[in-house]
Parts: C-alpha cells; sequence; structure tokens
C-alpha cells in the first residue's frame, strides 16, 4: 500500500521536475519523456523496487493513456473542413507511408537480425505513443518498449526529417504536415507549428490517420512473420 | 477558460467512451485498440452532435499537454530491457532512422505529387 502511494507521487514528482528542467533546457533530447523516464529508472534502481511492485501504485497514471487517445477525436473534429478539403492526398499519402513504414522496419529488423520482441517493438514505431503501446499489447510485444522506440523515433527523426523534406523539394505545408505527422507523431506535430499552422494541423490529422492504419495492418504483418 | 466541474465532466465523459470501445473490441474479439476504436466513437458523436466539444475540450487540452506523464510507467520498464538494447544499439539505430526516413519519404513525395488545394489562408483552427 505504501509502496503504491510512494510509487504514484514519485512519478508525479519525477514528472513535475522533468518538465521544468525540459522547459530551461530547450534542447529537444532534454524533453519530458527521456529526462522523466530517466529519473525512475535511477529512482527504481537505486530504492531496489522491483519495476511490477511499482507499476502497481502507477497504473492510475498509465490507465489515462486510454482517455488521452480518445481526446485525439476533438482535434479531428475541428480540423474536419481541412480534412475534408485533401481528403484524398491525406489518406492516401498518409496510409501508403505507415503501411510502407511498419512492413520496412519489420524486414529491415529481421535483416539487422534483431530479435523477435524488439521487432514487435519497432512496428508501430511511428504510431504516437500511446497508440503503439496498445497494438504492442495486441500483438505480444513489450509495451514498454514500444513506448520507448516511439519515443527514440521521434527524436531521431527530428533531426533529419525536415532537412530531409527540404532535400526531396517537398515545399507545400501539407505534403510536409502530413509526412511529419505519420513519420515521428507529436514530435512532428511540434515541428510543423513551427512551419505554419496548416502543417501543423494537417500532421495532427496524419497522426491520427498513420494510428489507425497501422493499428489495422499490424496484425496481419505480425500472422506473416 | 474551463471550470474544473467541466474538465472532470470532459474526464468522465472520454473515460467512459473509451472503457465502453475497449469493452466492445474485447467482447467482439477485434485486434483493435480500445482508445483508437474509442477515438472514433467520440469522433461521431461530435458529428451527430450528441457531444458537444466545450464539454471535451477542457479535459482534451489537460490530457494532451501531460502526455509524457502517462508514458512514464511504461518507459520506467526500459531499466530492464537495458542489456537487450545494450546488445543491439546501433543495428537498431540504424533501422530506426533508415525506415523513418523511408516514411518521410514516401508520404512528403506523394502527397505532394496528389497537389494540396490548401491555402495558408485557408481557415484552419488551430487545437491540440
Amino acid at each position: 500500500m505504501w509502496l503504491s502511494i510512494a510509487s504514484f507521487v514519485a512519478t508525479i514528482g519525477a514528472y513535475l521536475a522533468a518538465r521544468a528542467i525540459a522547459r530551461r533546457a530547450r534542447h529537444i533530447l532534454v524533453n519530458t519523456f527521456t529526462i522523466g523516464a530517466l529519473f525512475i529508472i535511477i529512482g527504481l534502481w537505486w530504492t531496489g523496487v522491483p519495476y511490477l511492485e511499482y507499476r502497481a501504485g502507477v497504473q492510475p497514471i498509465a490507465f489515462l493513456l486510454g482517455p488521452a487517445t480518445v481526446a485525439l477525436a476533438v482535434p479531428l473534429h475541428h480540423n474536419l473542413p481541412l480534412l475534408k478539403r485533401n481528403l484524398r492526398p491525406i489518406l492516401i499519402a498518409g496510409v501508403a507511408g505507415a503501411l510502407v513504414g511498419a512492413v520496412a522496419v519489420v524486414a529491415l529488423a529481421m535483416l539487422a537480425g534483431l530479435s523477435r520482441v524488439l521487432v514487435l517493438a519497432l512496428l508501430p514505431k511511428s504510431v504516437t505513443a500511446p497508440v503503439a503501446v496498445a497494438i504492442a499489447g495486441l500483438i505480444g510485444g513489450e509495451p514498454a518498449l514500444a513506448a520507448a522506440m516511439t519515443a527514440l523515433t521521434g527524436v531521431t527523426g527530428i533531426l533529419f526529417a525536415q532537412p530531409l523534406l527540404n532535400r526531396l523539394a517537398v515545399r507545400s505545408p501539407l505534403a510536409r504536415g502530413l509526412a511529419l505527422g505519420v513519420s515521428i507523431h507529436g514530435m512532428g506535430t511540434a515541428a510543423s507549428a513551427q512551419e505554419s499552422l496548416l502543417s501543423a494541423a494537417v500532421a495532427g490529422i496524419g497522426m491520427t490517420v498513420a494510428a489507425i492504419a497501422t493499428a489495422l495492418v499490424a496484425p496481419i504483418i505480425v500472422r506473416l512473420l | 477558460m474551463s471550470s474544473p466541474l467541466r474538465i472532470l465532466l470532459g474526464l468522465a465523459i472520454l473515460t467512459g467512451i473509451y472503457l465502453v470501445a475497449q469493452w466492445a473490441v474485447t467482447r467482439l474479439g477485434i485486434p483493435f485498440p480500445g482508445g483508437l476504436a474509442g477515438l472514433l466513437l467520440c469522433f461521431v458523436l461530435l458529428r451527430v452532435r450528441l457531444l458537444r466539444v466545450e464539454w471535451l475540450q477542457g479535459a482534451t487540452d489537460l490530457l494532451l499537454s501531460n502526455l509524457a506523464l502517462f508514458h512514464l510507467p511504461f518507459l520506467a520498464a526500459l531499466g530492464q530491457y537495458w542489456p537487450l538494447l545494450q546488445a543491439s544499439g546501433l543495428p537498431l539505430v540504424a533501422v530506426l532512422i533508415a525506415t523513418t526516413g523511408l516514411v518521410v519519404l514516401t508520404t512528403g513525395l506523394v502527397a505532394e505529387r496528389l497537389g494540396d488545394r490548401a491555402e495558408e489562408q485557408d481557415h484552419v483552427a488551430i487545437h491540440r
């Protein structure tokens, strides 16, 4: 009981501290995800508390990922006119990107000889983390590893996604926002917001399209493995 | 501004939708995340005006601006996987970067090709 309460309070504390540090640091790699996780991993190691006992205490926090995913319907609702006007490019390019990504990451990961648990965690890596965690659970993967892979995808992708789009001469705000949202989820939405309002809105839509497409195709890919 | 009461109401609605959707996909044996099913259900309820967006806005802002917090319980398990990650560090990062680049390329080029009729001056509401 006391351990559960301590785990809960410590997690909130680690989050608030990480957020304060991330705001000061102004560096993409020093963000609330990386610093918060670091605090808790060090805390568990230092106190010797087993992960599963810690996990029981923070179940209410983890549960909120579900309602948070449902809440993505609200921005989608607001941006429906934009989606309707550009339905064809958004759906075709979004689904194409998500499918290519899911198939390619599984194929390359197996070629590179990565273990099955990593292959399954990598499959939803371009999907927004709350959904990636759920997809990993459904396909028999490790939600924790999947969460880490999405975070890693975001922090590495942000370093080269926009330069790559420049190199490819992708200039329209729609295509840029979509590519960023589909490939690096929330990180792409944040990056698009600095380009234009339109890009950011499309990135948010793209993130949701990619999540749905990947969730649909993931069980099929896994059956073929 | 959303009052605390309205935020609580929004949280209750979003949680209720999530639980119903999760129950439905489990019951029907559909391998689809309950949260995503809930997203689609919530979207439909907003469209048919059974739900008003004002009821959900405060709770949505709260949830989406604190996403990192809800991930910490999962990311905390990474300590256990450290040996695995260390053993496959370089190939793992190489695969990750190469395929992310491929997604950027595919999506960006296809979308650019199909053209966009969206204009900067379009009325675009930006919400989280």
